[in-house]
């Protein structure tokens, strides 16, 4: 503090010098300028904290201060000038309160001193002294409350200062008839004399002052050059839907560890373009315009694959298994639309001839056959729709012949692949039966030659079934020849609702549940029974000699087909290897119903019509097909063309007059409507195969048969006649009976059947 | 699907009837795999990924829900079978029965 007073101080003392006729001034006003404000020092507020006086001392002690000015003013002579003060006065406002001492002290010593210089102050100087000195005390008193404020709130704050005259001398006019006016005019003369005799004067002495002129200094100052881009981003209507739901992944900064140049921004720009997955974002967001992306496309493409480190490394494929899936699939299509939209019943493209047709009435023609690598050689043993996507059809593959053992194989066909199936299940023995369930469509039992009964998930195409019998209690120690989901009440909560049956060889119609493995219940155990046919016989005494001998060697008889009927969901038709038909229900298991004889050959196939009540159909290896219903116990017609087992039946689910069946070596195309005699059409298997399995698809008018050399094929039925309803089923079958008498010897059947025809042909 | 199945579906298509070849190229128009000789095979995949990426932008901008799975290119002289995905697309030749 001490040290800015002598600073403050010694400025004065080089500045008296030049400021003399001011001085003069000064020492002239010093008479007559009076003081303008007593001085009040004011005692700030003490501040104590933790018993210590804290009280922030005043930067210039004004007690202090002011009495050294004092001193120094009277030791110099003209020394204190207004431009002094005022040269103080613009040192930085920390020195106000100096400038307001020095002000005031400037005033005291005036007032204290008288000066032997002569001076000649007008009145307007000492106004301007006086106001000069009131401009310092007014600025004293801002002083002085700034500084209580800074006290409280230390805010430092930097402001330019007014502007002060240093010396203005401004001229005044009087006007000539002013009472002053000689008085003036003598003062004025006075002053030029003074002027004049100043140059060799003593009174006077010129002095020289010098101002500092500060050295300059250059400073530069530089800043980062900055670096500007235009980015742009456009956002495609896809893409705010894909961000609403939060999938777009798109990643604008890419994590590298480039440094911040332009060229690797506009790298960078590349980078995010490409590196961004998934074609919706790199044609949502461009990054840049289009133009740019073909000139940029070849740099970028080469800065990705070297930068993208898992494209080049093992593709692996299972990334493109969709693509590649419908590319088959379309592909299929390509080759075979024309057969496929037979099949769908849609009129193909005209592209292929049309071909003539030669006769009006119903043919089959061949579309395709569902054959891959992996079926070759393999006997179709089993065909299955699927209930919930009738394109889909399962078929199971296993050798019929018994001592021939190899591997099975269930395949899932769809319609739009004709040359690979969608599914294949490997199993460890021939497979004898396929049925898709009908709650859960992708659950496919399949009944084995060993005995086993899988269900398997179509929905994956692993080997491993979901559920298998083998180490239930009550599996099947026979091959299981037919299963059939059946719907029922749920007995309990976690009951499926459905239940599967089975009948094997073993003797056993067998319900399954799907709990948590299987549990079995027996519906039924096939008992042997005499048929009446053989009672009568031994009744009658014709044939003592075999009744005697026929010794019941096994109790049980193998059951090898069972149909449930569509209408009352708890009867079933089972059909034996003696060729009896059984008809019975599933509360009974001690007991059938009904035994229908008529067959000598065992059944292999039992299908109710699915439009006529109660009338069935029965296949067996006796070479022919025979119609029941269900009150009479012996076939209503019996239809025999071919001199082969029959294999398999099905009716056609649209006439009640039609169905078809697999002989060995042809299928057939019955409708009775027209002939009861012979089939209405045939299809002849060449000698490489035979026909095994067949089945009706549910969506559209073709007929599919499985063969001995593992193709499905496909025969599109043409021409088909009106469908038939179900009452002209019952007239034709009324009218085969009637003429029938209720026998049961067949050679006497045969004889009144012959009988019964010329009825009918004269009816015709 | 499986590597192994995919595969194998791939070698199926090589085999099919009428096809000419195929490619395979990923969501930066690089060919992955391919059956065609290499500059034919580079303009396939420059050419056909930028027409795929518009006719997908195209199918997004009218309904963002919707999705494109395939198209086909039917020309004279055989067709173009696009199957797009999300990260690589698949092409295939295949004649057309006429040539």
């Amino acid at each position: 503090m001490t040290s800015t007073l002598r600073s403050a101080a010694s400025v004065r003392t080089g500045v008296s010098g030049g400021g003399r006729s001011a001085g003069q001034v000064s020492g002239a006003a010093r008479k007559t300028a009076p003081v303008v404000a007593t001085r009040s020092v004011r005692t700030l507020p003490k501040l104590i904290e933790n018993n210590q006086d804290v009280t922030p001392k005043r930067l210039i002690d004004p007690e202090l201060f002011y009495n050294k000015v004092k001193d120094s003013f009277l030791t110099q002579d003209a020394s204190s000038t207004p431009s002094e003060a005022a040269y103080s006065s613009a040192q930085p406002q920390v020195f106000s309160a100096t400038k307001s001492m020095i002000g005031l002290s400037h005033g005291g010593a005036l007032n204290s001193h008288g000066t032997d210089a002569e001076s000649f102050p007008s009145e307007q100087e000492t106004d301007q002294l006086a106001q000069s000195i009131a401009i310092h005390g007014t600025e004293r008193e801002h002083s002085l409350i700034p500084l209580e404020d800074e006290i409280i709130q230390p805010l430092l704050t930097l402001t330019e200062t007014d502007t002060i005259f240093i010396l203005s001398l401004d001229s005044s006019i009087v006007a000539n008839d002013s009472k002053d006016l000689e008085l003036i005019k003598q003062e004025n003369e006075r002053y030029v004399e003074l002027c004049k005799s100043k140059q060799g004067s003593d009174v006077f002495n010129d002095r020289g002052m010098n101002t500092f002129n500060s050295s300059v200094k250059n400073k530069e100052v530089q800043c980062e050059r900055l670096i500007s881009q235009s980015r742009e981003a456009y956002a495609s209507t896809a893409d705010m839907y894909d961000s609403e739901r939060g999938q777009s992944n798109t990643n604008l900064v890419k994590s590298t560890q480039k440094t911040q140049t332009i060229d690797d921004g506009l790298m960078r720009v590349d980078q995010t373009r490409s590196s961004s997955s998934g074609v919706e974002k790199s044609h949502g967001t461009r990054l840049s315009d289009q133009s740019m992306d073909e000139t940029m496309r070849k740099p970028s493409a080469t800065n990705s694959t070297s930068d993208e480190t898992k494209v080049p490394e093992p593709f692996d494929s299972s990334k493109i298994a969709s693509c590649v899936f419908i590319m088959e699939r379309v592909l299929n299509l390509n080759t075979n639309q024309t057969k496929q939209a037979i099949y769908r019943g849609l009129t193909p493209l005209a592209g292929k001839d049309a071909k003539e047709v030669n006769f009006t009435g119903l043919a089959l023609d061949k579309l395709f056959a569902y054959s891959a690598e992996v079926t070759s050689n393999k006997n179709v043993s089993a065909l299955g729709w699927n209930r919930k996507n009738p394109d889909l059809l399962a078929a199971g593959y296993g050798p019929f012949e018994y001592n021939d053992q190899r591997d099975g194989l269930v395949c899932c066909w769809c319609l739009k692949n004709q040359e690979f199936p969608e599914r294949f299940f490997h199993t460890p023995a021939g497979v004898t039966a396929v049925a898709f369930s009908v709650k859960f469509p992708s659950l496919l039992a399949v009944g084995l030659f060993d005995g086993t009964v899988n269900v398997y998930d179509v929905q994956t195409n692993g080997d491993k079934p979901l559920l298998d019998t083998e180490e239930s209690l009550g599996k099947h120690t026979a091959p299981v020849w037919h299963l059939y989901w059946v719907e029922v009440e749920k007995g309990r909560d976690d009951d499926t609702g459905e239940v599967l049956m089975s009948i094997s060889t073993d003797g056993r119609v067998t319900q399954w549940l799907l709990r948590k493995g299987f549990e079995s219940n027996d519906y039924m155990k096939l008992k042997r029974i005499l048929s009446k046919q053989t009672v009568q016989k031994r009744e009658n005494g014709k044939d003592t000699k075999g009744s005697k001998s026929e010794n019941l060697l096994f109790r049980t008889s193998g059951g090898l087909c069972f149909d449930v009927c569509p209408d009352d969901k708890t009867i079933y038709l089972c059909g034996t290897e003696e060729g009896l038909i059984h008809r019975c229900s599933v509360s009974y298991n001690e007991q059938y119903l009904d035994t229908y004889s008529g067959h000598t050959g065992p059944v292999y196939r039992i299908a109710w019509c699915p439009l006529a009540k109660g009338v069935f159909l029965s296949s067996s290896a006796d070479w022919t097909v025979s119609l029941w219903t269900v009150d009479r116990f012996q076939p209503c017609i019996t239809f025999a063309s071919r001199k082969k087992p029959v294999f398999d039946i099905c009716w056609s689910p649209k006439s009640a007059t039609i169905f078809c069946c697999a002989n060995e070596e042809a299928v057939e195309v019955w409708d009775l409507s027209k002939n009861t005699l012979e089939p209405i059409n045939v299809i002849l298997a060449t000698q490489q195969y035979i026909f095994t399995s067949i089945t009706y698809a549910p969506n559209s008018e073709c007929v599919l048969a499985g063969t001995s050399n593992g193709s499905v094929m496909v025969y599109h039925i043409e021409n088909l006649p009106a469908p038939t309803s179900e009452s002209e089923l019952l007239d034709i079958i009324e009218q085969q009976t009637n003429n029938i008498p209720p026998l049961e010897d067949t050679s006497s059947s045969v004889a009144s059947h012959a009988a019964a025809k010329e009825p009918v042909v004269a009816n015709k | 699907m499986t590597q192994a199945e995919v595969d194998d579906t791939l070698k199926r298509i090589q085999e099919h009837k009428g096809v000419q070849g195929y490619l395979i190229i990923n969501s930066d128009g690089i060919p992955i795999r391919s059956s065609l000789d290499a500059s034919v095979t580079q303009q396939y995949a420059a050419l056909i990924k930028s027409l795929s990426d518009k006719a997908r932008s195209t199918i997004r901008e009218m309904d963002p829900s919707n999705e494109l799975l395939f198209f086909r290119m039917r020309t004279k002289k055989h067709e173009i079978l696009v199957a797009p995905d999300k990260e690589y697309t698949m092409i295939v030749l295949q004649a057309t029965d006429a040539s």
